[in-house]
């Protein structure tokens, strides 16, 4: 991370922290574990207007764990889509920003989330549809690793393997919390590095496109389209 | 205009999608949940190309998938029997459709008694009722395929979320062709009469004629409706029903909990109280068996709503 990126973060970690103290409550932790992802999308990766959110050929960035709006509100009022001090209206009456972000209240927010697991299979769609479109703009989402529990999820990392939308990138918040308690190391998400049983194994470094010894060497199943 | 008079429902669907997308083929998208070869539409992939997608057996997922091709732009049909699009991706039609004021239609097929041999898991009763009660959404029930192509092109120009309910066969009377004017309607009047109003949807329109026939026979003149419109309800032909009548039997394959017997009875209960009777399905589940047999099973043939008219003009004297 460079240093302008790190300043970046520091100053969306601090109006996140404000934007959540000044009601008292909130998800802290799931706000505050995804700043650096944060930070490095709209800092280097996006491409966006914060004149022009609706310009056409901007990157999409989908929240699938709403949960952590208050951090994606900092995000957008740092890098120029609405005014800070709008932060302070935080789950107020009448609010421009809800705790799980609403698309249709606030400019920047590509889409309603808050009910785990849709976030990342509306990302899918919006990544089919854009690329079925011709369009070269890329969709990012982040998921939690508790969200992970959801079989949602395992339908929409299906389609999007089997569609092979390498225009979407999925970022996990492996932060190894959830509302009631950790995660359970025994029940990892499906894009945890678990060791598959042995027997699988071979099979499981397949499809990752490694070689196995002694067997021949395969290339991922999706080519990678070029970026623009 | 292209006619889709004499074909299967489903048949319907795949022509008219079909249509749109040349019409529009940068907006429409079809959606499939593994159900494409039971709805006609695996023809679709050919002509749509990457605007067919058969996702697989998700429909949760193609629920939400649909809401981001909209954000994309695009605009899509989505096919799957009812109970796996309301019972099962209910929350997904509420916050990634209609909470997050997106726009698609949903196409549930195989309504009611007409899963036949598919069963109870698979036989819905409650699919209108979930959706009604979604803000701002659209609910249909389609009675024959010109109708259904009358409602599907609707769906795409009005936005918003659209419910679609329809059989997949072949209705057992076509009730429009071609001329038909449609208009804004959502109800339209079949058959004219003033002793008592019939107001029926989908596979129960047919049987209210019957029933209106059966009634004819002992002097009765029954009023017939076509309310394939369940939300928001066409309300001037069903008040003009219920004032010049005095007496309505609502008729569905459906729970009576939620669907277009309660929409009539919220309707007439604020502004035009009136003696009403409601055929359809009450406190019971689904299960196998011919239309024939279930249709008598539950009560929804023409005879019982030849026996609730009579009921109902009893109790309005």
């Amino acid at each position: 991370m460079t240093k302008s990126l790190e300043r970046l973060a520091t100053t969306i970690r601090r109006e996140t922290l404000a934007e959540l103290l000044s009601i008292g409550y909130g998800h802290f932790g799931g706000s505050l574990s995804i700043v650096e992802a944060l930070a490095v999308l709209y800092g280097k990766h996006l491409n966006y207007d914060a004149s022009n959110p609706a310009w056409d050929a901007r990157d999409r960035f989908i929240l699938s764990k709403g949960h952590a709006g208050p951090a994606l509100y900092a995000t957008l009022a740092v890098c120029g889509f609405f005014p800070s001090s709008e932060l302070k209206t935080l789950n107020s009456n009448g609010t421009s920003l809800p705790s799980h972000p609403d698309r249709k209240l606030i400019p920047g927010v590509e889409m309603t989330t808050g009910s785990m697991g849709q976030g990342l299979s509306v990302a899918a769609g919006l990544a089919y549809g854009l690329r079925s479109q011709g369009s070269s703009s890329r969709v990012y989402a982040i998921v939690g690793d508790g969200e992970l529990n959801e079989g949602q999820c395992w339908e929409a990392l299906q389609f999007i393997s089997h569609q092979c939308l390498t225009n979407l990138v999925v970022m996990i918040d492996d932060n190894k919390r959830q509302l009631d308690h950790r995660r359970d190391r025994r029940r990892p998400h499906p894009g945890s590095r678990q060791r598959p049983a042995s027997r699988d194994r071979a099979r499981h470094r397949q499809g990752r496109g490694r070689r196995v010894p002694g067997g021949p060497r395969r290339q991922p199943p999706c080519s990678p389209r070029r970026r623009r | 205009m292209n006619s889709v008079a004499g074909l299967e429902m489903r048949k319907a669907y795949a022509a008219t999608v079909a249509e749109l997308w040349r019409e529009h083929p940068d907006e429409v998208y079809a959606l499939e949940a593994d159900l494409s070869s039971a709805m006609s539409t695996t023809g679709l992939k050919d002509i749509m190309g990457d605007h067919f997608v058969n996702v697989g057996i998700m429909e949760a997922h193609m629920v939400s998938a649909a809401a981001g091709i909209n954000l994309a732009g695009g605009y899509a049909y989505v096919h799957s029997f009812g109970q796996f699009l309301a019972r099962r991706a209910m929350d997904q039609i509420f916050v990634s459709l209609a909470y997050a004021g997106l726009s698609a239609c949903l196409v549930g097929s195989d309504s009611g008694i007409t899963a036949e041999h598919n069963g109870g898991t698979h036989m819905t009763f409650e699919d209108m009722g979930i959706v009604r009660v979604i803000p701002e959404a659209y609910v249909y029930e389609v009675s024959d395929p010109t109708q259904f192509r009358h409602v599907l092109r609707l769906a795409r120009e009005h936005r918003g979320l659209t419910y679609i309910r329809t059989i997949r066969k072949r209705p057992e009377v076509e009730l429009y062709d071609e001329h038909t004017t449609f208009a804004d309607a959502g109800a339209l009047v079949l058959r004219p009469g003033n002793d008592v109003a019939l107001l029926a949807s989908g596979i129960e329109v047919c049987h209210a004629l019957a029933a209106a026939d059966l009634l004819a026979k002992d002097g009765i003149e029954a009023r017939v409706l076509d309310v394939f419109r369940i939300k928001p309800l066409d309300e001037e032909p069903i008040l003009a029903a219920a004032r010049e009548t005095g007496a309505v039997v609502t008729c569905e394959n459906h729970n009576v909990i939620n669907g277009l017997g309660s929409a009539v009875s919220e309707l007439l209960g604020e502004r035009q109280p009136t003696p009403i009777q409601r055929i359809g399905v009450r406190e019971q589940f689904g299960q196998v068996g011919t239309t024939a047999y279930l249709r008598d099973y539950y009560q929804l043939g023409p005879e019982a709503i030849a026996a609730a008219a009579r009921d109902v003009i009893a109790r309005r004297n």
